[in-house]
């Protein structure tokens, strides 16, 4: 049984895992299950990993529980890769990535340091090359367990209206707020990845 | 001297920012290999030190109260900047060395290439490949930097705020190698956009406390200009 950290919650939420060890984990990824990725940004294929998710162990002895999946090939044109991790309760999935060809050999690794911050969400854009076929969203053993923290500032607008005097008054109000959310990185969490079209620059 | 004023664009940003968004094109190091000296093109700059009050009073209050609320941020931007020049702050130069320093550490060997940019837009044209001898061009806009609150309370105090956009262009063909927004203290998160969360260090409840702490004022630009530009660089891992 995965073991969780104690934390402070954002939202509900299953807790963050930061300890697999007693998880049973296998040398090589298992891609006969992998999700098949459509060459269409609106076909986003999303998994959320638990402790049930199936466990990677790399030389080294480090482990990581993953999501696998399948790559669009055959496409003439340049192909961007997305892939997101989205905080769930107070985890936020801390991925790396693999990029493996149609041998299932890693050809490639997208470090965790290439993911960045979008909002609360981490993301990184990958150009697919031609000989892969497979890519493997892992945790990265080495952040899990490390806290962090964020602000973040939004604005909103409420509108209304009141009757005084036989006079209806309409009436916007403007507010802001600031919002500190603390996440601790884990291995379970939500993962989203989407293929599509190299978009043209402007 | 960039054309559209600095607050007017990061005040519109803060609100419009997703339908701005350019795509995002990621660099790929392993297939540009023979990109081994960047040039960047003199960015193009914000001439002075945003103040934006992200929602307000004002804004409630129709026509009149926009005037008086452009007016009000108008007087704090040229407070701001006097208080910002007699600390001798020069933000070109502050983002220059970060990214100049992000992308030596990276192992490239970086040239300046001088050009006229002023607009807050990338280039339409680069110098020849013959005339600089670089393999790609770093075109860098820093859209807006400076101060912003999310809203007049206690409880939305200003922070530092920078807003930027980069683009990395072959040289030879003028192909786009990467492409990205960087935005620090973005004020409702903007799509296709890296998003820098603010130092807490610099944070300030009201304006007066701004002008107040000249010195950790100025620092906060600094750190937010530096970050922004260290992460440009890192983009081109």
């Amino acid at each position: 049984m995965a073991l969780a950290a104690s934390a402070c919650g954002n939202d509900r939420g299953p807790p963050p895992i930061t300890n697999i060890a007693a998880l049973t984990c296998s040398p090589r990824p298992a891609l006969a299950e992998a999700k098949p990725v459509p060459l269409d940004s609106d076909k986003a294929v999303t998994v959320t990993l638990d402790g049930n998710a199936s466990c990677l162990e790399q030389p080294g002895g480090l482990r990581s529980l993953y999501g696998a999946f399948k790559l669009p090939d055959g496409s003439s044109q340049p192909v961007l890769v997305s892939v997101t991790s989205t905080p769930l309760g107070a985890g936020l999935f801390s991925p790396h990535v693999l990029m493996l060809d149609e041998r299932e050999n890693v050809v490639r690794e997208i470090a965790r340091d290439a993911f960045m911050f979008h909002g609360n969400k981490l993301y990184v854009g990958i150009r697919l090359h031609p000989e892969e076929r497979y890519l493997i969203v892992a945790s990265d053993p080495q952040s899990v367990g490390s806290q962090i923290s964020r602000i973040t500032e939004s604005t909103s607008t409420a509108g209304g209206s009141a009757i005084g005097g036989g006079v209806i008054v309409f009436y916007t109000i403007h507010s802001g707020s600031d919002r500190e959310s603390n996440f601790t990185y884990s291995h379970n969490g939500t993962v989203t990845v989407s293929a599509e079209p190299m978009p043209k620059a402007n | 001297m960039i054309r559209l004023r600095s607050a007017a664009i990061i005040a519109a940003c803060v609100m419009v920012l997703a339908a701005c968004a350019a795509p995002e094109i990621p660099f790929d190091h392993s297939s540009s290999q023979d990109v081994k000296t960047i040039g960047i093109v003199t960015p193009a700059f914000s001439p002075k030190p945003s103040v934006v009050l992200a929602s307000s009073v004002g804004q409630s209050l129709g026509l009149i109260g926009a005037m008086v609320d452009a007016t009000m941020q108008s007087n704090r931007e040229t407070d701001f900047k006097k208080l910002a020049d007699s600390h001798g702050f020069a933000p070109e130069d502050v983002f220059d060395q970060a990214l100049t320093e992000s992308l030596e550490k990276q192992g490239y060997t970086v040239k300046k290439v001088p050009v006229k940019h002023d607009k807050a837009a990338f280039l339409d044209h680069y110098p020849p490949v013959e005339d600089t001898q670089i393999d790609a061009y770093l075109d860098v806009v820093v859209i807006g930097y400076g101060y912003i609150a999310a809203g007049i309370s206690s409880s939305n105090p200003y922070r530092p705020a920078v807003i930027v956009k980069a683009k990395l262009v072959r040289a030879k063909d003028t192909s786009v190698l990467m492409q990205d927004q960087i935005f620090y203290n973005p004020v409702n998160t903007p799509k296709k956009t890296i998003t820098l969360s603010p130092d807490p260090k610099y944070t300030f409840v009201d304006f007066d406390a701004l002008m107040g702490d000249p010195d950790r004022a100025v620092e906060g630009m600094q750190v937010s200009l530096k970050e922004s530009a260290r992460t440009v660089g890192t983009l081109l891992h």
